[in-house]
């Protein structure tokens, strides 16, 4: 009979687990259960972003999809055949009501149906933040990770520093775009835009949106006019 | 210092590096085979490798199969680089494919090992920070991990569990859905 594998150090045990595949997150679970050292590495931020950036590209899992109707949810659509932490109904009934309408450094931003409160929500952590109405009659809007020089790698929760920005068409002059950025820091909306746009056109639509660096695009449609909102100045 | 920069060319054909294992055989190997550990680089860049490498956690046994491994592996370098000058773009291009087609038929052929070995090699590719061989090793063991339980890892490599009962029971509820 061969000899039992010798004990491996923990250098090389992480050499290991860093190269378990991304595609089947219930293989780190497992992996996490075999033994403390096990454990301890797998749960490790430090190796978690290591992780992270050695798989580079993440996987797609699946994608919150909208579910409107008589009872709306935002509903978890799996596209890997892995098994996956998101249950469907967990989302359900915590969410009721509520409309997904952007996900981006860890964060879920929804929408409540009804009174349109928005609710910061990551998925992982369980965290939820929920932000009052912004004062705007928004009709798209953006969450993103507001910490200082961070790769997002590794950024989650709503105790580290997040931004929402919403953009919106007056309800008073539907010539104008207003926007307005909430800070977790501050803890408040503040109004920080409003640009004429001419158009003859009442019934837009705002997609969207799609960040890039300090830089927020909103395309308006129909047309073909984008709006930048740019973080930075 | 004083021999530094004279015949540095004609030294580097010709250097011979002598690695001695836990149990004191000896293996006289090319600088270009024993660089490729990054460990035994900075010993040669410091000057510290005359009367041999002696390396305490590394078995003969062991350190054959690294060395056998390395030799491979910077062969294959060295070809590469040569190569290059003396073949026309499309001749270098089926030169290097063909190149690594072997290269990856050796790996194979070199993981063909039981777990004790497979494990060895891993200790000693981190130790001497051979980044190809610890990645390849790493791998294999991450793959033979894939869709089992964690009571079939742990048999499969002798780890015992110490996680109590409790706290497993606790993890295991916590994350249902990667156990169903």
């Amino acid at each position: 009979m061969a000899a039992p594998p010798p004990e491996l150090i923990e250098d090389a045990v992480a050499e290991i687990l860093l190269r378990l595949p991304g595609e089947d997150p219930a293989c780190l679970v497992r992996a996490s259960l075999v033994c403390r050292l096990w454990r301890r590495i797998l749960s490790d931020p430090a190796f978690l972003r290591r992780y992270r950036r050695f798989h580079r590209t993440p996987p797609l899992l699946g994608f919150f999809a909208d579910a409107y109707g008589s009872d709306p949810a935002p509903r978890f659509v799996p596209t890997a055949a892995a098994a996956s932490p998101f249950s469907t109904a967990a989302f359900h009934s915590h969410h009721r009501n509520w409309l997904p309408l952007d996900f981006r450094h860890g964060r879920f931003l929804l929408r409540q149906v009804l009174t349109h409160d928005l609710l910061v929500w990551d998925p992982i952590t369980g965290d939820r933040e929920e932000l009052y109405h912004p004062g705007i009659p928004y009709l798209s809007a953006a969450v993103l990770c507001a910490a200082p020089g961070c790769d997002h790698c590794d950024c989650h929760g709503t105790s580290s520093p997040f931004l929402v920005v919403c953009a919106g068409i007056d309800d008073t002059d539907y010539e104008m775009v207003d926007a307005c950025v909430y800070s977790s820091q501050v803890g408040e909306w503040f109004s920080s835009a409003s640009v004429l746009m001419y158009r003859s056109d009442p019934f837009v639509h705002l997609t969207r949106a799609a960040v890039l660096g300090d830089e927020i695009y909103f395309t308006l449609s129909p047309g073909d006019t984008i709006l930048k909102y740019d973080l930075g100045r | 210092m004083a021999s530094a920069g004279s015949g540095d060319e004609k030294a580097a054909a010709a250097a011979m590096i002598t690695l001695i294992s836990s149990d004191n055989e000896k293996f006289e190997v090319t600088e270009a085979t024993a660089t490729l550990s990054q460990t035994i680089r900075h010993m040669i860049e410091d000057g510290c490798t005359d009367g041999g490498v002696p390396l305490p956690n590394v078995t003969s046994k062991i350190l054959a199969r690294v060395i056998e491994y390395c030799k491979k592996h910077a062969t294959a370098a060295a070809g590469e680089e040569g190569s290059s000058s003396s073949f026309s773009d499309a001749a270098f291009l089926e030169v290097d494919r063909a190149f690594l087609e072997e290269l990856e038929e050796f790996d194979d052929a070199f993981l063909e090992v039981d777990r004790a070995t497979l494990f060895d090699l891993i200790l000693a590719a981190n130790y001497l920070d051979i980044k190809g061989l610890l990645n390849l090793t790493c791998q294999k063991v991450a793959d033979s991990v894939k869709g089992k339980t964690p009571e079939q890892i742990r048999e499969m490599y002798n780890i015992v569990n110490d996680l109590t009962p409790e706290e497993e029971a606790e993890i295991r509820r916590e994350t249902q859905w990667a156990f169903e």
